[in-house]
């Protein structure tokens, strides 16, 4: 049973990654929109498009 | 006859409209030019299948976005708004409305990304909120605006005030602590339950120590992070002598965690990590959702705030005009006020004469005369020509922010109910400090080798968490669903006082009927055909689109051509008169046609009188004789008899009061089967009465439209009023209905009944229950994790009860599609 001198500490390192996790989860706003990526997941691109529209796609940041 | 319905709004199409567009393969016919713009952008831009992904009717979009969009031009104004994370980036959080399913989500996101000059589009769906980002010198806000009113959003930007950063702020660290709490009472339960089993089986002495040592660490971070906001809870219950509900936890807390720390150090004794850190999640988790109820009014409150953001036009130094932001007006300032504006702030006429409406504010519906040295009041219309004010009040002051900060107040201020709830609940805290303190006596005389467990599991398991989450729970449920209908509380006592109402009370003009004329017969003297009379009105009214004569006029047209007027004169309250191919014509009121009873004596010549007919009446006169009189009726609104028919059987009684011709109202009453019904009532008249109905005894309800009848909304017990999105944050009353939807009254009485309902169901069992644990308590029958559990089922219990409310339920969804599909045969339909 000595053993659990050593899984107990280790069960401590994982519950330090779990608590970081929370925290950067927190931070990056991942609970901001609980609805919307269930939606957004069931939606497809558009797939007929209008060629004109896409002509005037953004400029990209390396080209200004 | 049925009217069709828009294809993108669902709104009736006029007769005539000839607004439509090829859509999924079929022709669709839309209602308005608005529609028809952003229906043909959404094709054209490739996103048709939106129409197929939707799974609700978009909102009407209007032909104009419902701010003026050069605001946004003046840099002071944009720097409210825009952020720029680097040089060559702007960002901006904008609230946008009408979005109503994923559909809308995907077609903003992906038609959006595509605009010049965007680089980020992300919409939160919780919040209906948009993170936009751009290039700084490729596009600007204004054109991100615009490109929302295209596909038919109304975006405004969001600004971030100190409330809801705060709020922000609040949200996340209490995320952080529920989450750091849950991880680490798993643990600490996981290493709790092998020291029950091993404990009963006989655990190796040094173990034991180990994992009481490993919990005390865990547990340590729970208790100085996590549960901080019990302990300054409590402090300032302590400081301000309030016995908050933080004061039995904190010192549940802290006793549990000397007593398990002390037992861990010395080896002697019971420890209580794992009641700790289980109570103080669910503590956490409780009070997070409360939050998160807290923020959804703010929002709503943030939707009528950005609503009245506008400009004025200031006169500079050399006559110069410019436009600036209302909060920037100072007193003394000078103010253009165009004709068809709203006068911006409170402020005093210095040149021009003209008339203005104050409905929005004084409920005076009769046209006012301004000249200079007269008051005009911030909000009200003006409506003949152009003039001037000096200010008087600067905006923050001015009568219609006022408005916007009582909606404000309301959101804050603790209805009356929870007040009463959070005294009993102080009473029940003192209480229970006290007969903590008398158990602890006792025990540590008779019985110390229980102390500690017994005054834990009593100060744990009667803290009246239940008691104080019953009400707020259940409000916060409730509001929350009636927003997403579109009914707005503006005073959260108001849902208490609904669940008693005796009497219904309806403002005639507006309330029950649209708004919308329709022309029924035209009769002519004999020299005139219907089709000329026809054509002259229309002439005459044609440049007033605004007005319902003329779209009902429009409505009748027929040809493509007609008769054009010159030297239209309009007058206020009366009608308008211009010169038709060389005559010239009046039209309007009876008054106004014949003014001075010269043409009076010939009004038989085959123009009947207008006894019988109960709708409104125009006259068409030239200069010596009537000549037609054209015959209008106005339509009922959808779901009028419904709401009439299920108040009764409710066994409310419902009155009607209108200021309109007798006759007029009766038809309507009798049409509704309302018995109770007054006509050519004044103002004063209608206040008399509804203080008759109140002083019998009875609860009215005040349905009105909010703008002409704040008098009667105010004075009744709740007044309702029916508000169109642009009007939102000019209406008084305790409920504002947002869709105009009559049937949401019936909705809005049901949703008060289910909660009286529910908050007297909670009340019931946090009582009981507390009644019923605080003697098992006493008696030392609970360890303390039963006791955290109790305490938590109980909460639990309270909150999914209120939850009930939040979810639409049986009756609900009955008077919705349902009672919808009735209001659409109704719309045909006319009183007549």
């Amino acid at each position: 049973m000595d053993i659990i001198y050593l899984l107990l500490p280790l069960s401590l390192i994982l519950v330090g990654i779990i608590v970081a996790a929370i925290l950067w989860a927190v931070k990056s706003r991942q609970f901001d929109d609980l609805e919307g990526p269930a939606y957004r997941i069931l939606m497809d691109e558009p797939e007929d498009a209008a060629p004109h529209i896409q002509d005037t796609q953004p400029p990209r940041q390396d080209e200004l | 006859m049925e009217a069709a319905e828009c294809y993108h709004c669902g709104l009736p199409v006029p007769r005539n409209s000839g607004y439509g567009l090829d859509i999924l393969g079929e022709y669709r016919t839309v209602c308005c030019p608005g529609c028809q713009a952003v229906a043909g952008a959404i094709v054209n831009g490739g996103y048709q299948s939106f129409y197929d992904k939707r799974t609700t009717l978009s909102q009407n979009p209007g032909a104009e976005p419902t701010q003026d969009l050069d605001l946004y031009d003046n840099p002071e104004i944009l720097a409210r708004f825009v952020r720029e994370p680097d040089a060559h980036t702007s960002e901006a959080t904008l609230t946008v409305s009408g979005i109503n399913c994923g559909a809308c989500l995907w077609l903003i996101e992906s038609s959006l990304s595509r605009e010049p000059g965007i680089t980020s589009v992300l919409v939160n769906y919780t919040t209906r909120r948009a993170l936009i980002q751009w290039h700084t010198h490729a596009t600007s806000l204004k054109a991100v605006l615009r490109a929302f009113h295209r596909i038919g959003f109304d975006a405004n930007p969001y600004e971030f005030r100190a409330p809801a950063v705060a709020l922000q702020r609040d949200k996340d660290r209490q995320l952080r602590r529920i989450g750091i709490s849950g991880v680490l009472g798993m643990q600490i339960m996981m290493i709790a339950v092998a020291l029950y089993f091993g404990r009963a089986a006989g655990m190796a002495e040094n173990y034991e120590r180990f994992f009481e040592w490993i919990s005390m660490l865990l547990v340590l971070p729970v208790v100085f992070y996590c549960a901080q906001p019990f302990f300054e809870g409590a402090w300032h219950g302590v400081k301000y002598g309030q016995a908050t509900i933080d004061i039995p936890v904190t010192l549940g807390i802290s006793i549990a965690f000397l007593a398990s720390s002390l037992a861990t150090v010395t080896g002697r004794g019971d420890t209580y990590f794992e009641a700790i850190s289980m109570f103080v999640f669910l503590l956490l988790a409780t009070r997070y959702f409360e939050l998160t109820a807290r923020e959804r009014g703010l929002d709503a409150v943030a939707h009528i705030r950005n609503r009245m953001s506008g400009t004025a036009n200031r006169v500079g130094e050399g006559d110069v005009i410019t436009k600036v932001p209302l909060a920037r007006l100072d007193v003394g300032d000078i103010v253009v006020v165009g004709v068809g504006d709203s006068v911006p702030v409170d402020g005093v006429v210095l040149e021009g004469q003209t008339r203005v409406d104050e409905s929005i504010v004084s409920g005076e519906s009769v046209p006012i005369v301004k000249e200079p040295g007269s008051e005009v009041i911030g909000g009200s219309v003006n409506l003949n020509a152009p003039f001037r004010i000096r200010v008087s009040r600067g905006y923050g002051d001015s009568t219609i922010s006022v408005i916007a900060r009582l909606a404000e107040r309301a959101q804050s201020a603790k209805p009356a109910v929870v007040k009463l709830v959070d005294r009993i609940s102080a009473g029940f805290v003192v209480g229970l400090v006290v007969i903590s303190a008398l158990v602890a006596a006792y025990c540590w005389m008779y019985a110390p080798e229980r102390l500690v467990s017994t005054v834990i599991a009593v100060l744990v398991i009667a803290c009246p968490c239940a008691l104080s989450l019953a009400t707020p729970a259940a409000l916060s449920a409730s509001v929350g669903a009636l927003t997403r209908r579109g009914i707005i509380l503006l005073n959260t006592d108001a849902l208490e006082k609904l669940a008693g109402i005796k009497r219904v009370v309806f403002d005639k003009t507006g309330t029950l009927t649209r708004g919308r004329l329709d022309l029924v017969d035209i009769q002519t003297s004999d020299e005139m055909s219907r089709k000329d009379a026809l054509s002259i009105a229309n002439a005459l009214e044609v440049a007033n689109m605004g007005h319902p004569v003329a779209r009902a006029l429009a409505n009748q047209i027929e040809d493509t051509e007609y008769a054009v007027a010159q030297g239209l004169e309009y007058t206020a309250g009366g009608g308008v008169s211009g010169v038709v191919s060389g005559t010239r014509y009046r039209l309007g009121s009876y008054r106004f046609t014949c003014p001075d009873g010269k043409i009076a004596a010939q009004d038989d010549r085959g123009v009947r009188s207008d006894e019988e007919h109960s709708g409104p009446v125009n006259y068409l006169a030239d200069e010596s004789a009537i000549k037609a009189r054209l015959l209008f009726l106005d339509e009922l609104r959808a779901g009028a008899r419904e709401l009439v028919g299920d108040l009764k059987r409710r066994g409310v009684a419902v009155s009607v009061l209108s200021g309109d011709r007798t006759e007029v109202v009766t038809s309507i009453a009798n049409t509704l089967g309302v018995e109770d019904h007054h006509a050519e009532m004044t103002p004063q008249d209608k206040l008399d009465k509804l203080d008759d109905y109140q002083s019998k005894g009875d609860l009215v309800m005040a349905v009105g439209d909010g703008v002409n009848d704040a008098p009667l909304l105010s004075s009744a017990a709740v007044g309702v009023a029916m508000g169109t999105g642009a009007d939102l944050a000019r209406v008084t009353g305790d409920v504002v209905l947002v869709n105009s939807r009559l049937t949401d009254v019936g909705m809005l009485l049901d949703q008060a009944r289910q909660t009286r309902m529910i908050v007297l169901q909670n009340f019931a069992w946090a009582i009981g229950y507390n009644i019923l644990a605080l003697p098992l308590g006493i008696l030392g029958l609970v360890p303390p994790w039963i006791a955290v559990i109790g305490m938590s089922l109980s909460s639990l219990i309270v909150v999914l009860n209120a939850l009930r409310l939040a979810r639409p339920g049986r009756n609900q969804s009955a008077s919705g599609p349902q009672g919808a599909s009735h209001s659409r045969t109704m719309t045909g339909s006319r009183f007549a």
